[in-house]
């Protein structure tokens, strides 16, 4: 996997360059916005993450043109500016989705892999196994070692999209946007309080846990310590 | 320097309005000296003919009585001596036969009146005519009038009175208009400097106000006039912004307080791995410190701003028919875990259904942050009730808890931002949560109020119109998101 990286924060563009190709993507860097379009017309990305103030060549410039020379890359478009009005404004440009500096990396890694996943039509599974846990996203059913848990709709939602971001570390914030369709995450501690029940039934009684807290970070779904 | 001065002083208020005030004196005292000098000169002469007509009527009736001798005898009697100059009678025959004349000696270049003679015998009463004559300063009138049939009486008298009467007048109203400029400009520069104090001591007060002084005010002399009214519309506007210099600052000092103390922690846990030059644990723990120092940062930046563009009218909201109902339904799912965590119960009363035309977002944040707010502040066993009631076009969410209650003090200010209890200080939070709940339900034209008995608990209450008409025309700023 290719990724095209326009970002003129040098600092950022490491940060982000290093974590993608720890998770396995090839990725190329451009930190002005003429060579940035350059490279995107003259070679070919899975996606790209495009940082909309650039010298040289705004974003936005860049993904119009992308998108006049009918280029169906996929484009994350991050921006410092937090308004609503910059997000609509982004994503009419033909940006495919849009993620406000400062961002946690496990979000944007999980937003990429999501754009990839639509731009190939990757099928969606329908079983997700992470250890003996298994997840069946017809019939909602789960197991583990074989075992049958029953879990509450909402309980289910939250295993679901943490077995869908497995070994990938999901913040609060991410938790509460795809489980609660909450654009924000509320003062006192809903989530970790939802994380620990789901944690009575999905590790009690077994040696290996599945469900971990990374400080700091988020929760992550993994069978490896 | 002077014509600068000159320049200056043209510009002034005062002056327009005194040179206005001028002005209309002027032209108004021109009015009336012209209106009572027209009357008094028409007075004069309407006197001067009645006299004249008095003086036919005599001549008839010497006539009737005494025949031509009477009327030449009295002829005589009413112009002898120094009366020759003064008045002269001529008597016609209708013809135009002179008859008899009294002394004309100071009347040369009187004619022939022929053309009057013949009119005056046709007429209903006498004629009257007004002469110059060559050798004479002063002008006659004249009457001619018949004393018996074919008889016409031609009695002139000298104007001379008259005019000196009418020019002592002229005198005196030119005299008056002369004064008119004189007393007009220092009485009006006098009433506009009197009317313009006021105002100059509002000026005085205001650049008072600009140097810094925001403490000052202007004195109200409380006599319910104009300048009053502004003295105290203007007093009223400086109370406003004085109220939200102190609140900015407050807020800037509390923005700063509450930044200062997750940058402290996170500076403090870097320089202590830096120090201890500690293992990939005690690296591994600073990161995560950083991490969530970083997101609180974050948070308080961001409430902020939320706040600030809500409470200027500048966020635009995404109304969409949203149900009240399963908004708050998904908010109490998503609190239950941790209510049952902390022994609380939560218990609702809500209709079917509740559609509103609002912004599902920041109402989900509204209800939030109301519930965390109920459950922050209670211990185990407590209770948070919710109620859901429509009223007409308006709806009434109220979140009722058993905690700890608020004092009516702080519950003035408990909606400020960055304001917190002091026995909410030890809680998690960042003192937003109800500013930025309060700034979002007014931004839907709604209101938030709370009723509380410290020691048995709160009861917030959410007014909200049906559809978001207010917030609409609020600042006449169009809501976007309405497709």
């Amino acid at each position: 996997m290719r990724l095209l990286l326009i970002e003129d924060d040098l600092m950022i563009a490491s940060f982000v360059s290093k974590g993608l190709k720890e998770a396995g993507f090839v990725v190329e860097h451009a930190s002005e916005g003429k060579t940035g379009l350059h490279m995107a017309l003259t070679s070919c990305y899975d996606a790209a993450v495009i940082d909309i103030m650039l010298p040289g060549l705004d974003g936005l410039a860049i993904i119009d043109e992308l998108r006049q020379r009918r280029i169906k890359l996929p484009v994350i478009i991050l921006s410092a500016k937090r308004s609503i009005d910059e997000r609509v404004e982004g994503l009419e440009a033909g940006g495919d989705d849009y993620l406000t500096k400062p961002f946690s990396f496990s979000e944007l890694l999980a937003r990429i892999q999501a754009l990839i996943r639509r731009a190939n039509d990757t099928p969606e599974p329908t079983r997700i196994t992470v250890g003996d846990l298994s997840i069946d996203l017809r019939t909602r059913a789960v197991t583990r070692a074989d075992k049958r848990i029953a879990l509450q709709p909402r309980e289910f939602l939250l295993l679901e999209y943490l077995a869908r971001n497995a070994r990938r570390v999901v913040s609060k914030t991410m938790i509460m946007e795809h489980v609660w369709d909450y654009n924000f995450d509320p003062q006192t501690n809903v989530v970790e309080s939802r994380i620990c029940r789901l944690r009575d039934k999905i590790d009690k009684g077994f040696d290996v846990p599945l469900i971990h807290t990374v400080r700091g970070m988020g929760y992550v779904l993994k069978n490896t310590p | 320097m002077f014509s600068k001065t000159l320049r200056s002083l043209r510009h002034t208020l005062a002056l327009r309005l005194t040179i206005w005030y001028a002005g209309i004196f002027a032209v108004s005292s021109i009015l009336a000296f012209t209106l009572v000098y027209a009357s008094v000169v028409a007075v004069v002469q309407d006197r001067t003919d009645e006299d004249l007509e008095g003086d036919i009527e005599e001549f008839v009736s010497f006539m009737q009585s005494g025949g031509l001798e009477r009327v030449k005898t009295e002829m005589a009697k009413e112009t002898q001596g120094e009366e020759a100059s003064h008045d002269f009678i001529r008597l016609w025959a209708s013809d135009g036969r002179e008859l008899m004349a009294t002394d004309l000696s100071s009347w040369t270049g009187l004619g022939n009146p022929l053309e009057v003679l013949a009119k005056v015998d046709g007429a209903d009463g006498p004629i009257f005519a007004t002469l110059a004559l060559p050798r004479r300063a002063d002008k006659v009138r004249i009457i001619y009038g018949t004393i018996a049939p074919g008889l016409v009486l031609e009695f002139g008298e000298s104007l001379e009175e008259d005019e000196a009467l009418i020019a002592a007048l002229l005198g005196g109203v030119l005299i008056a208009l002369a004064a008119v400029p004189l007393l007009g400009g220092p009485v009006g520069w006098f009433m506009a400097r009197r009317a313009l104090r006021g105002v100059q001591e509002v000026t005085r007060t205001a650049t008072e106000i600009a140097n810094g002084a925001l403490d000052r005010r202007v004195e109200v002399r409380s006599q319910g006039d104009e300048l009053d009214t502004l003295a105290r519309t203007f007093n009223t506007m400086v109370d406003r912004i004085q109220a939200l210099v102190i609140g900015m600052r407050e807020m800037t000092d509390n923005l700063a307080h509450d930044l200062r103390s997750p940058l402290g922690r996170i500076r403090a846990s870097a320089e202590l791995s830096l120090t201890s030059g500690g293992s990939k644990a005690e690296a591994e723990a600073m990161a995560a410190a950083t991490a969530e120092g970083c997101d609180r940062l974050l948070d308080i930046i961001n409430t902020t701003l939320d706040i600030a563009e809500a409470e200027s009218g500048a966020a635009k909201l995404k109304l969409t028919d949203i149900d009240l109902v399963e908004l708050v339904g998904d908010a109490l799912e998503l609190f239950q875990a941790i209510a049952e965590d902390q022994q609380i119960t939560i218990t609702a009363d809500l209709p079917d259904h509740c559609r509103i035309h609002g912004d599902r977002q920041r109402l989900q944040r509204v209800v939030a942050n109301l519930l965390d707010n109920g459950l922050k502040y209670m211990s185990a066993g407590g209770r948070v009730t919710i109620k859901l009631v429509t009223e007409g076009e308006r709806v009434t969410l109220s979140i009722e808890d058993t905690g700890i209650g608020i004092s009516p003090d702080e519950s003035a200010r408990i909606f400020e931002r960055f304001y917190r209890c002091d026995r909410s200080r030890s809680k998690q939070g960042n003192g937003l949560g109800l500013s930025l709940a309060l700034a979002f339900v007014r931004a839907h034209g709604g209101d938030i109020t709370v009723n509380s008995t410290p020691g048995q608990g709160s009861t917030f209450t959410v007014v909200l119109p049906r559809s978001s008409i207010g917030s609409i025309n609020r600042g006449g700023r169009s809501i976007g998101g309405m497709h």
